[in-house]
């Protein structure tokens, strides 16, 4: 039998090549030096050979097909929630160490404290069983507890920023500087659509307590890559997707009609320019046809039953909250939606911590693990990657004022706890370690750009492998870095 | 929408009948059921085997459309999804040309049953049968105990009793979820935390027990207490949180007598 994906990725690679060269052929005939022709075309190969309608060919087979990221901004405390450090309870105002900082760089925000008093967490935690020896969880996450055997804690993140914007960046792109295409570009460019009637790449954002940052549409961006790979947001309040409705007295045959003709004008448009920017807009104009069917039936949520809702939590029938958007990502999933970015806005806890992380806790807590059975019990976990994590932890000593009740944590990027599960992550588990302190890595440092290998990996791609031309040179998600952490990877021998 | 569908589906019977103009190659037949929305990928580059999700359509595909739409792909497919489609028993005859078939999803498709599950579990590759929110009983345990290949079962939300899924999860190597989690999944919770100030820092001695304070907090201010300002108020070591706070409670200790923990 003749391998389907190169036969077909051959042909309308070729079919584009031959367009190409007789078009610009034609074009430097009249207007062009021959030299600027060919340099042109040059660069409009190396673009068009990569953007086939299929995308890249797999490297392997992959575990997962699709992915729900969930991003906590702000950088939520892992002291608080995660990292269990019952021994600082011993070592309350104590002054935090030298010799534990190691002069590391500190934002200006606590730089200039006169002192470094160790905070310990004021919140219980909880051992709950998984398929090691447990691990321990603080009382603010007790939903999550519950499904730790399906978790694979990762407590020695690590990042290179210390701000929330290059934090997040990094986190969401691979880069500190913006302008790269993010975690969902790449994986809807490596993996194409699997539901041609939705967006293959959706952010779904919930608003926060306290202090929040901006999100820019850019850590959702396609960069370089064909902007078909963008995230499409879907917003909590009037409709899903800005400007999809027909206006009044405009009926679908009506847009149907205005379709097909501005189809015609850009088909043209395409051919005379070779700018592939216009296939995508042929191409997103066609998917916005469709979804103005497909997303209403998505968003509606009347076909989901009582038991639903008690699973998630009663807020999810409030558009909008974390735990709406936990049901909307699992309802993306199970149409194919590959890549469900949620951002979680406001653990920000410079001052006020304890009071500000139980009700952030509270919003995300349940609904994360009802995510985590829901996908299981659908068959869908499997084969569905699920992320939780911030841009960086919190530090150990205290910002402002301590008391035993309240205390505040400035950023943190020398360490970090996230967790994955589903789509072929090790469940139950928990790699690595830090010091008593929380304050640095003492075993398996994990860097975020080993987090998106791993992730890449098991799509199917291999991280060094998937590429993009541009600017004169091929880009990949993990820059220069990142090794896969297999120890993390199921039926891998670490 | 509905018309370029209907049209296609035209084009892909036609296709599908020996003699017509059948697609030449695996790429054609995919290409035709991706213009129908049907995702059609092959996953892995090393196997022609393919991956086949109806999701985007599924609320339209029934057992005629199904068939129509994947009949010149049966023999390649692995991994098949028909999740929320309203395919019944009348698809177990082609599916059952599906011979590489590892992996079916028809969650959520209520005309799946006892007929259409005693029927394709003679597919001889099937490792994994989601049948979660079918109508399968009981009366599909047997047939699912008789499968040779069959490893992973969902059966949440179907019909089947705790009963059926006790006899199912009995079997060796076949591992079934019914959407249920264990009551109790935590194994130990830490005493209530107290806050001390008692570990020396590191590298440094460790604290005489004796000089330890047996407060936390300032009796005067209410801050934390620096382990290094402390002094002997009535026999017990009492810390304080600066310099001033010691005079401020010698001017009226009974005041402050309060704050300080009881013996």
């Amino acid at each position: 039998m003749q391998p389907l994906h190169d036969d077909l990725h051959r042909t309308a690679h070729e079919r584009q090549l031959d367009l190409t060269r007789r078009r610009l052929f034609a074009l430097g005939g009249k207007t062009l030096a021959a030299g600027l022709g060919t340099a042109a075309l040059g660069s409009l190969l190396g673009r068009q050979a990569l953007a086939s309608p299929t995308g890249p060919e797999r490297h392997w087979a992959p575990k997962a097909k699709r992915v729900i990221y969930l991003h906590m901004e702000g950088g939520p405390s892992h002291l608080d929630l995660w990292d269990y450090k019952p021994d600082l309870r011993k070592r309350y105002n104590q002054d935090l160490p030298e010799s534990i900082r190691n002069g590391q760089r500190l934002t200006t925000m606590t730089s200039g404290q006169a002192r470094f008093p160790v905070a310990p967490s004021m919140f219980q935690f909880t051992r709950y069983k998984n398929r090691q020896d447990g691990v321990w969880i603080s009382e603010l996450m007790p939903h999550t507890g519950s499904v730790a055997d399906e978790l694979c804690f990762l407590h020695s993140m690590h990042t290179d920023a210390i701000n929330h914007e290059p934090a997040i960046t990094f986190c969401q792109t691979g880069h500190q500087q913006p302008g790269r295409p993010s975690l969902g570009a790449w994986t809807s460019y490596g993996l194409g659509s699997a539901n041609a009637n939705l967006p293959t790449f959706c952010v779904l954002i919930t608003q926060g307590i306290g202090n929040m940052q901006a999100l820019s549409a850019r850590f959702w961006g396609s960069g370089f890559l064909p902007s078909e790979h963008q995230g499409c947001r879907m917003r909590s309040s009037g409709d899903p997707v800005l400007y999809l409705k027909d206006p009044a007295g405009v009926s679908r045959s009506d847009r149907r009609a205005m379709l097909d003709l501005v189809k015609e004008f850009n088909a043209e448009e395409a051919a005379a320019s070779l700018d592939s920017e216009t296939r995508t807009r042929i191409a997103q104009a066609e998917m916005a046809y469709r979804m103005q069917m497909s997303v209403p039936e998505l968003s509606d949520l009347s076909d989901e039953d009582d038991e639903t809702f008690a699973l998630y939590g009663e807020d999810a029938r409030t558009p909008g909250t974390f735990a709406a958007n936990c049901l909307l990502a699992r309802r993306l999933s199970e149409r194919g939606v590959r890549f469900v970015q949620l951002y979680m806005r406001g653990w920000d806890q410079h001052n006020n911590l304890p009071g500000e992380m139980r009700a952030q806790s509270k919003a995300v807590d349940q609904a994360q693990a009802a995510l985590i059975k829901d996908l299981r019990r659908r068959g869908l976990l499997d084969e569905t990657i699920v992320v939780w994590g911030g841009e960086f932890g919190r530090t150990v000593y205290s910002q402002g004022d301590l008391s035993e009740t309240n205390y505040g944590r400035d950023h943190h990027p020398r360490c970090f706890s996230m967790w994955v599960a589903g789509g072929g992550f090790q469940p139950g588990i928990s790699l690595g370690k830090t010091d008593d302190y929380g304050y640095n890595i003492v075993e398996r440092p994990i860097e975020v750009h080993d987090l998106h290998a791993t992730m890449l990996h098991l799509l199917g791609f291999d991280h060094e492998k998937l590429v993009y031309p541009f600017q004169g040179r091929d880009y990949r998600l993990t820059d220069v870095s990142g090794k896969v952490v297999q120890e993390i990877v199921k039926g891998s021998v670490a | 929408m509905k018309l370029p569908v209907l049209s296609l589906l035209v084009l892909v019977a036609s296709c599908a009948t020996p003699g017509g103009d059948a697609p030449a190659t695996p790429a054609e037949m995919a290409a035709q059921a991706r213009t129908a929305l049907v995702h059609v990928e092959q996953p892995d580059p090393g196997s022609p085997l393919l991956q086949v999700d109806t999701a985007a359509i599924a609320d339209s595909v029934d057992d005629a459309k199904a068939r129509a739409l994947l009949a010149p792909l049966l023999s390649q497919i692995a991994d098949l999804s028909l999740a929320r489609t309203h395919v019944s028993v009348a698809s177990a005859d082609w599916l059952l040309q599906c011979q590489s078939l590892r992996r079916l999803d028809v969650r959520a498709c209520s005309r799946v049953d006892d007929a259409f599950v005693r029927a394709i579990v003679a597919l001889p590759q099937l490792e994994e049968l989601i049948l979660a929110r079918t109508a399968t009983t009981d009366a599909s345990i047997d047939a699912l105990l008789a499968s040779a290949s069959l490893k992973r079962v969902w059966m949440w939300k179907s019909a089947v009793t705790p009963a059926g899924l006790a006899r199912l999860a009995a079997r060796d190597g076949l591992l079934v979820d019914a959407g249920l989690r264990p009551s109790d999944s935590s194994a130990e919770v830490e005493p209530k935390p107290e806050f001390v100030n008692l570990l020396p820092m590191p590298g440094e001695p460790a604290l005489d027990a004796a000089l330890v304070p047996i407060n936390v907090n300032c009796p005067v201010t209410g801050a934390p207490v620096d382990a290094k300002r402390t002094r002997t108020v009535n026999g017990r070591v009492v810390g304080f949180c600066c310099n001033n706070c010691p005079k401020t409670f010698d001017a009226d200790p009974a005041k402050y007598e309060a704050a300080l923990p009881k013996p």
